[in-house]
């Protein structure tokens, strides 16, 4: 069946715009719109509530990942939880060699996962008052306390302290 | 997750879906008179619905799960060293990487037969569509995700500083399978078509357009082809299931279990007097 250029150019029209928005959707743009826990998120200086808690956001946000050369899904299907950091070191400390057993953990400068949220919602806070990156902040403290953070949270948006 | 929010989510996710690439198909067809319900878009559909309500969560969890592991196994100073580059850099490094590694893993996995056993389960797909895109073994799937992420992963590369280039990626994975010809001029070298893609469909294992998404490596490594027409015929020329549970099992099992596993099947029952 031949179509005419005005079909043709309509439905041409239709499919960039219609990719166009999903593009837009995904880069997180109507997030205000579709999702109530998105609108927590402190997005300005005056805006959003930080409680005393300083919550941090935990690893599984991470969901951004390439997917397939085949398909996509155009959803984050959460089904499974992805085990947390701190429940696999929990079983890698569990796990000693074969030769000899460790008994106290031998790092006198054990940066445990409470202290490291602190630590991120105090860069979060001086990120935000200097106007700065979190990796610009965190690049004032000393080198060994730099190595304990994630990188892949340092190189995000400032988004460690929610409700 | 409620599964209430995942059966909407996959529903609406069909509806833009197809409401992106039917009329596209329609008015663009690459194979002329391909109907929308063609021949085995049930089948289709089972790896549609597979995959967005269970497979891909499930191929995401071990991705995490491997990614918490390998976390602890890259030196830190690496990741600081590449993190201290501008973000611009590191995309372009992280695109790169994950192109070249996804070209030479897809290359592997038409030669090796081990990768080719999953693999096949999405070559089996004999006329090609937007919903033909979603045949994927989870293996499959669990193999070429986490190849394609794992610059990332090693690089500490936050992929959320890309999401429209990841969501692109991602639709026009889907858009390279579609039933659609439409050309796009000198842009052909940059990104991968449908036509370019087809063609990696041919009936021949070896077909050659691996790199789905930019077909520079193909390039690069002299497996671009692109005839000006059509291929007669796509899927495979061995012997598959037609079925989602065949499909879904074949590749798993050894080939005299497999065998037994049909001929136990397919035995009739006795009739008793």
């Amino acid at each position: 069946m031949k179509h005419s250029q005005f079909i043709k150019g309509i439905t041409l029209t239709c499919f960039v715009a219609l990719i166009g928005s999903f593009l837009v959707y995904r880069s997180g743009r109507f997030n205000s719109f579709f999702s109530a826990d998105e609108t927590l998120v402190q997005s300005s200086h005056n805006g959003g509530k930080i409680t005393t808690s300083g919550t941090v956001i935990s690893d599984s946000t991470k969901t951004a990942r390439l997917s397939s050369s085949k398909s996509m899904v155009i959803t984050d299907n959460k089904l499974f939880t992805a085990p947390t950091r701190s429940a696999l070191r929990d079983v890698s400390r569990r796990m000693s060699s074969s030769k000899s057993l460790v008994l106290t953990d031998n790092d006198p400068l054990l940066i445990d996962k409470r202290k490291r949220d602190y630590l991120y919602y105090a860069l979060s806070l001086r990120s935000e008052l200097f106007q700065d990156s979190l990796r610009k902040s965190a690049n004032t403290l000393p080198m060994w306390l730099q190595l304990k953070l994630d990188s892949i949270k340092l190189n995000s948006k400032n988004w460690f302290y929610t409700k | 997750m409620s599964i209430l929010y995942l059966l909407i989510a996959t529903g609406a996710s069909m509806l833009f879906l197809a409401l992106v690439f039917i009329p596209m198909e329609k008015v663009f067809p690459a194979k002329k008179g391909q109907q929308v319900f063609r021949k085995n878009w049930v089948l289709d559909l089972c790896y549609f619905l597979g995959q967005y309500l269970f497979w891909s969560s499930l191929v995401l969890w071990v991705l995490n799960y491997f990614n918490f592991w390998l976390d602890d196994l890259i030196p830190q100073h690496f990741r600081l060293l590449i993190q201290n580059q501008p973000i611009w850099l590191q995309s372009i490094e992280v695109l790169f990487v994950s192109d070249f590694l996804i070209y030479w893993g897809h290359r592997l996995q038409h030669k090796v037969d081990f990768l080719w056993r999953f693999h096949k389960v999405h070559h089996s797909a004999e006329q090609l569509d937007w919903l033909a895109a979603h045949r994927e073994h989870p293996i499959d799937s669990i193999y070429t995700v986490g190849l394609i992420n794992l610059p990332a992963v090693i690089m500490g590369f936050d992929l959320e500083a890309l999401a429209v280039i990841v969501a692109f990626r991602g639709i026009w994975a889907i858009y390279i399978h579609s039933n659609v010809r439409l050309p796009i001029g000198p842009l052909k070298i940059l990104i991968g078509s449908p036509e370019l893609h087809h063609w990696h469909h041919d009936i021949e294992r070896d077909a050659g357009n691996y790199a789905n998404i930019s077909p520079i490596m193909d390039k690069l490594f002299g497996t671009y082809t692109c005839p000006p027409k059509e291929p007669e015929a796509f899927g495979i020329k061995e012997d598959f299931p037609k079925n989602y549970a065949g499909q879904m099992l074949k590749p798993l099992l050894p080939e005299l279990i497999w065998r037994k596993f049909i001929r136990k099947c397919l035995k009739k029952p006795q009739l008793h007097r």
